[in-house]
């Protein structure tokens, strides 16, 4: 009689092929659709079209992204594990599987050798078939590297869905729960990221969120990861990650597999020492999942609790139902378990909100800061590729004072941040800044931080960083750019259409030297009082050999593509002649271009109409009426047409809305376009007052 | 042949089984009996390897059966509910257990194929509740098991094919020296082809016997007297249970048959008869010595 155990049996294994064939069959056949075919399809057009196909337009197709390719790489190796662990799920199956003379360890390997099959074999024969369509027609664009590239990545992530599957199903019992908790599985560690550091966010004063959410945590999970690898291919590392994962999957399946019961069959969790770590972590994810969802729709701090408790009570009751397998487990004993875990959960956010670790309070030593990076998001930060061909611009203060100044600021919104701690500032308030805060320290680490804050509360600290040379170099590209790039200074005004060229080299260079010299002496409240509106825009043109170089960064506007005679590509920067630039307006003076360059009342402006701004007035209700050209000539509305009270009523009015708002002001045009705006009490011209006060 | 000592199964908070122990000699027929939920099912899924006892041994042949593929090689486990794989024929459930077991019998399965009369080329799950039991013997019996574990076999067979397939059971005993152990909770069904009967109740074994031993140990006795009833009549003997009817006693004794006679006989009685007696009345009588309502355990 036959004892030794061997690898697999081949009378299952016959067996596996005989029932699930059709599984490699179909994938076998989606494949070939999606990839050889597309290729033959593409390859068949027109010529009139295929002239403007590029590489891009046949390399898609293999690119895991591409969606009909994609979503069988994620369904069909879910599908194979489990059907063909199905019977583990089903008593009666399990019970004739187990009588059988095979040892729990060879049907796995057997089972997982039949999966393996029927999913590699297909992948690899559309590779082959792929290599052959591509070979037979010619098609130069794909190269074996390629297809091999989606091959291997393709036979990776099949071996992590399928090997998941099957693991999964050895601590469940229940087939449909074994699909929704391998995908939610292999989701879980991205997932939770985003909502534990969603949840700091919520609960710990100036915790950059935005900065770790956005640091690839697509790559915490297979199944974001596949489509991700398109624009970031998988290193070396994760390559080997992935082998490795597969491997432990195995392990982990064939271990739990002889633990596992053969009468566990249907149950939700067929292992009872899981059974309170699933029921408390589906209670925590689904308690900070709808916390955080009341959070960013509501923005309340109560709904977010209301959002915990909702969550917390779902979460946990759903997983009793699911465990007991029935409804009948709202008692008094089984809420015991929640209670204690809302207790802990209590002290938990205690413990954030007290600032346990001194995270909120904690500032790096001075003396150890070698730069710091100040803004109002931390995007350069975050999309900082060291192979792209350029980056985003860091705004770095390097300097002693400055590095002080930020400090200090910090400093003081730490004072304070008991009084912002948990209130909620929409992000398009007028009345706050958004500090993102890095920190370079000499020992190598870094300091993150983001707080939103009243600007006006913080003047005091803002002021002496606003106005030091380094926040203007950083803020305006103008002070970062060579002279000798710059091709062309244009003025453009789009209500009056004049406009001003200068193209002549003296004249740029003098342009610009005025410029400088006013952004340079732009003071605090001048660079944030913005609410007045430009006398006209500036656009700069730039020429730079390929990319614009670091110190620009990539927020400039390409405008035209090669200059074949050059090699050079031109790029915009954009400015405003704001009304205290003086220096510019003497300049235009002393060159004539200042009357081509601006909207001279007489000259351009016919006449103003002015009326009171009604009494608490609302953003809607003001942009209706002088969107619409509502406010007209009638007896009590002031008409100015004499050109000094014009040019006053054109020195002072703001365009966006403001509360403080006491009269409207609209500018007819002699062209017949019009534009508008109002008076805060403290701009109003003296002869509008007058005039209403009569 | 069948060894089993103070096993104890658990699921979850069910005491399923609680320390039984039996013991199945090669070649007889062990028959367990005992009400749904007894445990019944448990017992003979711990036989067939599917469950891992909690504690106690299990042995067929002095080896522990789960995950022994030598031995289970050797059993052929049916089970109340059956499982065939899905659009699976009878041919390819021969097929799929001829690549499994290597001591299937083709000859055997052909030759059967006459005596149970279903087309080897429908689907099993097509068939009828008592045709796919059929199919299950069909199958289990080609397979040359030296252990067979029936759990409800006769469930749902008509009175012909009981018939039938006790008779191919007990030809198997009979000439292969095959050894079975078969459950049931209905006593009067295993009285014709067991050698062994336990009773089992609530996960314990309540009692265990050599059918054989039992029937020739207890019998019950008819006497009547013309006179008094001699006081004494019962003293020597271990009356399992009395009971008089006028002049006329019926006594449920325990005993060699030739002693109780002559033990009865030296009180000159009018009449002397040995009645007979079902399976179910000795379980009974059995198990009133021990306080239980039997007739609530086996019906």
């Amino acid at each position: 009689m036959k004892s030794k155990t061997s690898f697999i049996n081949r009378g299952i294994l016959r067996n596996d092929f005989k029932r699930y064939t059709w599984i490699g069959i179909v994938y076998l056949l989606g494949l070939l659709l999606t990839i050889p075919l597309k290729l033959v399809m593409l390859f068949s057009r027109p010529d009139g079209i295929k002239m403007y196909y590029t590489a891009r337009t046949y390399l898609q197709v293999l690119q895991l992204d591409y969606f009909p390719n994609l979503i069988l790489i994620i369904i069909v190796p879910v599908l194979t594990g489990l059907l063909l662990f199905r019977y583990l799920q089903t008593n009666t199956a399990a019970d004739m599987v187990h009588a059988l003379p095979i040892k729990r360890e060879t049907l796995y390997n057997t089972h997982i050798a039949a999966g393996l099959t029927l999913l590699l074999v297909p992948v690899i024969i559309t590779a082959l078939v792929s290599w052959a369509v591509v070979t037979g027609l010619g098609i130069e664009f794909i190269q074996g590297k390629h297809i091999l590239s989606w091959l291997g990545i393709c036979l990776l992530m099949n071996l992590v869905f399928f090997l998941s599957t099957v693991a999964v199903g050895m601590f469940t019992g229940l087939s449909t729960l074994q699909g929704l908790l391998t995908y939610i599985l292999l989701l879980v560690p991205a997932g939770l990221s985003v909502l534990v550091l969603h949840s700091l966010k919520m609960h710990v004063y100036g915790f950059p969120y935005d900065l770790y959410a956005a640091a690839n945590l697509d790559k915490l999970s297979p199944l974001l990861r596949l489509p991700s690898s398109v624009n970031i291919p998988l290193s070396t590392g994760e390559l080997i990650f992935y082998i490795l994962l597969c491997i432990a999957l195995y392990l982990i399946g064939r271990y739990l597999y002889q633990q596992r019961k053969v009468e566990s069959a249907g149950d939700a969790i067929t292992f009872a020492i899981l059974r309170p770590i699933f029921k408390y972590c589906v209670t925590f994810c689904t308690m900070l999942l709808l916390g955080s969802y009341f959070h960013e729709t509501q923005g309340n701090i109560i709904w977010t609790y209301c959002g915990y408790l909702l969550g917390a009570g779902l979460g946990y009751f759903l997983t009793e139902i699911l465990l007991e397998k029935s409804i009948d487990v709202f008692h008094w004993q089984r809420a015991r378990g929640l209670g204690i875990y809302a207790l802990v959960i209590i002290a938990l956010v205690g413990f954030l909100q007290v600032d346990f670790t001194g995270y909120e309070k904690r500032l790096p030593e001075l003396s150890q800061v070698e730069s710091v990076y100040m803004d109002s998001y931390f995007h350069p930060l975050i999309y900082h590729n060291d192979n792209a061909p350029f980056q985003p611009y860091q705004k770095l203060y390097k300097d002693k004072d400055n590095i002080l100044n930020i400090y200090n600021l910090q400093r003081e919104i730490i004072a304070h941040r008991s009084e912002e701690k948990g209130v909620i500032i929409p992000p398009w308030s007028t009345n706050h800044t958004r500090v993102c805060l890095a920190y370079q320290l000499k020992d190598g680490n870094c300091v993150y931080r983001d707080y939103i804050i009243n600007t006006a509360k913080y003047k005091e600290q803002l002021k002496p960083i606003y106005e030091s040379r380094e926040y203007k170099v950083n803020q305006y590209q103008l002070l970062r750019v060579n002279i000798d790039d710059i091709k062309l200074v244009e003025i453009n005004n789009h209500y009056g259409n004049k406009n001003v060229s200068i193209s002549d080299k003296e004249l740029m260079r003098q342009a610009v030297a005025v410029l400088r010299n006013d952004i340079y002496g732009q003071n605090y409240d001048n660079m944030t009082m913005t609410r007045k509106p430009p006398w006209a825009d500036i656009a700069i043109t730039l020429a730079w050999e390929k990319n614009p170089p670091p110190d620009i960064g990539s927020d400039v506007a390409m405008i035209s593509n090669n200059n074949t005679a050059t090699s050079e590509n031109n790029y915009q920067i954009y400015l405003s002649w704001e009304k205290s630039y003086t220096h510019f307006e003497r300049w235009l003076q002393s060159t004539g271009l200042y009357n081509q360059a601006r909207l001279l009342p007489g000259e351009d402006i016919s006449y103003a109409l002015v009326d009171y701004a009604p009494d608490g007035i609302d953003r809607a209700t003001y942009d209706d009426l002088m969107g619409n050209r509502l406010l007209k000539e009638k007896p009590g509305v002031l008409k100015v047409s004499d050109p000094v009270q014009l040019e006053l009523c054109l020195q002072n009015y703001q365009d966006s809305y403001t509360e403080q708002a006491v009269y409207m002001i609209v500018f007819e045009l002699k062209n017949g376009s019009s534009f508008y705006g109002l008076f805060p009490s403290a701009e109003v011209p003296g002869f509008i007052k007058e005039h209403f006060a009569q | 042949m069948i060894e089993v000592e103070r096993v104890s199964k658990q699921f979850q908070d069910l005491e399923a089984l609680r320390e039984v122990s039996l013991a199945v000699h090669k070649g007889s027929v062990y028959g367990l009996v005992g009400s749904n939920g007894a445990g019944k099912t448990t017992m003979l899924k711990l036989l067939a390897g599917i469950y891992k006892p909690d504690s106690g041994n299990l042995m067929i042949d002095s080896q522990p059966v789960f995950e022994n593929e030598a031995i289970k090689t050797r059993c052929v486990f049916i089970p109340d509910i059956l499982y065939f794989f899905l659009n699976y024929t009878i041919q390819d459930m021969a097929d799929f257990y001829a690549n499994i077991y290597p001591q299937w019998n083709n000859q055997r399965y052909l030759k059967l194929a006459n005596v149970f009369n279903i087309e080897v080329k429908r689907r099993i799950r097509t068939l009828s509740k008592g045709m796919q039991r059929q199919v299950a013997l069909w199958l289990g019996l080609a397979l040359m098991p030296d252990v067979m574990i029936l759990d409800e076999p006769l469930d749902g067979l008509d009175p012909v094919m009981r018939q039938k397939v006790k008779n191919l059971i007990i030809q198997d005993v009979a000439e292969r020296e095959m050894t079975i152990i078969i459950s049931s909770h209905n006593l009067r069904e295993l009285e014709d082809i067991c050698d062994y009967i336990g009773i089992l109740h609530q996960g314990k074994m309540l009692i265990q016997k050599d059918f054989d031993d039992l029937r020739a140990d207890v019998h019950k006795i008819q006497v009547a007297f013309s006179g008094e009833i001699p006081p004494a009549l019962l003293e020597q003997t271990q009356t399992l249970y009395h009971e008089q009817r006028g002049s006329v006693l019926i006594l449920i004794v325990r005993g060699a048959y030739s002693e109780i006679i002559s033990h009865m006989q030296s009180y000159n009685p009018a009449v002397l008869d040995i009645l007979p007696l079902t399976l179910e009345e000795i379980f009974i009588y059995e198990m009133g010595d021990n306080g239980y309502e039997i007739k609530n355990i086996l019906y």
